[in-house]
C-alpha cells in the first residue's frame, strides 16, 4: 500500500507557520520602539493605564522610535539592525517553509521547486547565524566577552548554522528525490 | 547538490549536533543545582565567601532544589526537556548516519523522525503545563511573555515538522524500493 503525507498535518503546520509569518511581520514595525523602551514593560503600564489618549501616544511612540533610535548610541543601532536583519530573514524562512508545504498538500512533494525553496531558506538560516555573530563580537567589545557569550544572541550562533545546514542537506536530498521520481516515472 | 556534498554536509550536521548531544548530556546533571542557587542568590554569595568548592556548591543545590515547589517545578522540567532533547539529538543522528552510508531513503529514518515527533510534542506539553501553572500561580500574563511560551509555539512546529519529514521518507523509501524492483 502507498503512504501519502498526512495532509490534515501539513494543513496545520501551515497554518502555524502562516501564524507565525504575520506575527513576525507585525513585529517587524515595533522593533524600534521595544529597543528604546527596553521591551514591552513601559508600553504595558501605558496601555493600562487608564489616559483617555493612550493609544495615539503609543502610535507616537512607535512613530518617533523609527527616527530617534539611529541617535541612541552604537548599542541600539547594533540591537535595531539585527532585530529588523533577522526579522526578515526569518519571515523569508517562513515563507519558504509555506512553499514546500503547498506542494505537499498539491501531491508533489518531490520536486526541484522544493530544492530551490529549501537553498533560499538555508541561505536566510546562515545569514542570521552571521548576523548573530556579528552581534556578539560587538557585544563582546561593548560589555565584554562574558556577557556576549552568556546571551541568547550567542545561541543563534550555532543554532541557525545548525538549521542552515539542515535545510541544505535537505535540499539536496529532496534534488536526489525528484531524480529518482523522474526515473521512475520515465520507466514507467 | 550532488550526493558527494550531500554527505560533506552531513558530516559537518553530524559533528555539530553530536557537539550538542555532549552539551545537552552535560548540562543535564547541573540543571537543579543551577535552578536552585539562582533562586537563593543571599545563599549563593554566602556560600562563596566562604570559598567552597564546585562539587559543594553542586551537591547542596541537587539536595535543596526539591524543597521549594518553585524550584522542583523549574527544575523537573529542565531535566524532562533536556532528555527528550537529548532523544531528539540522538535521532537526527540516526538519520544522519544512513544519509552518510548511502541510504537516506529507508523507513528506518521514518521511525527515527516519528520519535523525534513525540519528544517535541511532550516539550511542548511540558512547555504548556509550566505556563498554565506559572499563570494561575502569579494570577498574571507575564508567563505568557516568556521564552517558555515561545517553546510551546517553536517545539509543536518541529513535532508537526518531523511527522511530515517522516511520512516523506517513508514515501521516498517506498519510491526507491519500486525502483530497485524496475532495475
Amino acid at each position: 500500500m502507498k503512504q501519502t503525507i498526512p495532509k490534515n498535518v501539513a494543513k496545520i503546520l501551515r497554518v502555524l507557520l502562516l501564524i507565525a509569518f504575520v506575527c513576525d511581520l507585525l513585529m517587524l514595525p515595533l522593533v524600534p520602539a521595544l529597543v528604546l523602551l527596553n521591551g514591552m514593560e513601559p508600553l504595558e503600564a501605558l496601555a493600562v493605564s487608564g489616559m483617555p489618549d493612550a493609544p495615539i501616544w503609543l502610535l507616537a511612540i512607535f512613530l518617533m522610535a523609527w527616527i530617534t533610535v539611529w541617535s541612541y548610541g552604537g548599542h541600539a543601532v547594533m540591537l535595531t539592525l539585527f532585530l529588523l536583519f533577522s526579522g526578515v530573514c526569518a519571515a523569508v524562512i517562513l515563507w519558504q517553509g509555506r512553499r514546500v508545504l503547498r506542494t505537499l498538500l498539491r501531491g508533489q512533494p518531490f520536486s526541484a521547486e522544493n530544492a530551490v525553496s529549501l537553498r533560499r531558506a538555508a541561505v536566510c538560516a546562515f545569514l542570521i547565524s552571521g548576523a548573530a555573530l556579528v552581534r556578539t563580537v560587538s557585544t563582546a567589545f561593548w560589555k565584554g566577552p562574558g556577557a556576549a557569550l552568556v546571551s541568547y544572541t550567542a545561541l543563534f550562533i550555532p543554532l541557525f548554522a545548525m538549521a542552515g545546514l539542515l535545510f541544505l542537506l535537505m535540499s539536496g536530498l529532496f534534488g536526489q528525490a525528484t531524480a529518482m521520481k523522474e526515473e521512475n516515472d520515465l520507466t514507467i | 547538490m550532488g550526493s558527494a556534498a550531500v554527505r560533506k554536509t552531513a558530516v559537518v550536521l553530524d559533528i555539530l549536533v553530536l557537539i550538542t548531544f555532549v552539551c545537552n548530556l552535560t548540562a543535564l546533571p547541573l540543571a537543579p543545582a543551577l535552578v536552585y542557587w539562582r533562586y537563593n542568590p543571599t545563599f549563593f554569595a554566602a556560600k562563596q565567601s566562604l570559598g567552597a568548592s564546585p562539587l559543594s556548591f553542586w551537591l547542596e543545590g541537587l539536595s535543596k532544589v526539591w524543597s521549594e515547589p518553585r524550584t522542583a517545578a523549574l527544575a523537573l522540567f529542565l531535566l524532562f526537556s533536556g532528555v527528550c532533547t537529548a532523544v531528539i539529538l540522538w535521532q537526527a543522528r540516526r538519520v544522519l548516519k544512513t544519509i552518510l552510508r548511502g541510504r537516506p531513503f529507508s523507513a528506518e529514518n521514518a521511525a527515527s523522525l516519528n520519535r523525534a515527533a513525540v519528544c517535541a510534542f511532550l516539550i511542548a506539553a511540558a512547555a504548556l503545563v509550566r505556563v498554565v501553572v506559572s499563570v494561575r500561580l502569579y494570577r498574571s500574563v507575564r508567563p505568557l511573555l516568556n521564552y517558555n511560551a515561545l517553546f510551546i509555539a517553536v517545539f509543536s512546529i518541529a513535532g508537526l515538522l518531523c511527522l511530515v519529514m517522516a511520512a516523506l521518507f517513508r514515501q521516498a523509501a517506498e519510491l526507491k524500493a519500486e525502483n530497485d524492483l524496475i532495475i
